[in-house]
């Protein structure tokens, strides 16, 4: 009888947890575009972070031209340009909407572009580039 | 500033030591994460130095974007 009700209040006790978790994301989901609007400030210090993993991928390129880089290297940056080529148009959106203040569509497209430098990380790290030490 | 947006800025400048270990000066863009950094506090930051940053960006990621010949 013990055991059930210890079993009984662990499963309440781990539902009200990611029940919480679940409540408490979207509050924070909800609440970025209004509390938190993204200047242009922001906006501008995110493309400049942005840039400084830019400036490595473009290191590799230069010396896959070169001929000093690894022998995959040309399909290693055509495989991360399938991505890369994805940013210019969300970065011009994020800067559109972020310059008339529509703080809704810029979360969106904020979000996108976060989805988007994961993915370039993470086939760069796959690929032997190291383009920081955290996740996001 | 938005917690997200900060944690995207992190994550992009811990790439800084990468850049360092592969030779690459990183003196140029450390100066304008500082410059941003103290514009945006300080509230002196304008149009005109936002447009350079979104220059800067799209001439080096157009260039990466380039096919290798």
């Amino acid at each position: 009888m013990k055991k059930l009700l210890l079993a009984v209040a662990l499963s309440l006790s781990l539902g009200g947890c990611v029940t919480l978790q679940d409540l408490s994301t979207g509050i924070s989901l909800t609440t970025k575009s209004i509390v938190n609007p993204v200047t242009p400030a922001d906006e501008a210090q995110v493309e400049v972070a942005l840039n400084a993993a830019i400036d490595l991928l473009q290191a590799y390129k230069h010396a896959c031209a070169q001929g000093t880089a690894d022998v995959n290297c040309r399909a290693n940056v055509a495989q991360i340009q399938a991505y890369t080529i994805h940013v210019k148009p969300l970065v011009v959106q994020l800067r559109s909407f972020v310059d008339s203040n529509d703080q809704v569509n810029a979360a969106v497209i904020y979000n996108q572009l976060k989805a988007l430098y994961v993915n370039v990380k993470a086939t760069a790290s796959q690929l032997g580039i190291n383009l920081g030490s955290s996740t996001i | 500033m938005n917690p997200e947006v900060l944690d995207l800025i992190i994550k992009g400048v811990e790439s800084l030591p990468a850049l360092v270990m592969a030779g690459i000066d990183i003196y140029n863009r450390v100066e304008q994460i500082k410059a941003l950094a103290q514009g945006a506090k300080d509230g002196t930051l304008t149009s005109v130095d936002i447009a350079k940053v979104r220059a800067d960006f799209d001439a080096n990621l157009d260039d990466f974007n380039k096919p290798m010949t």
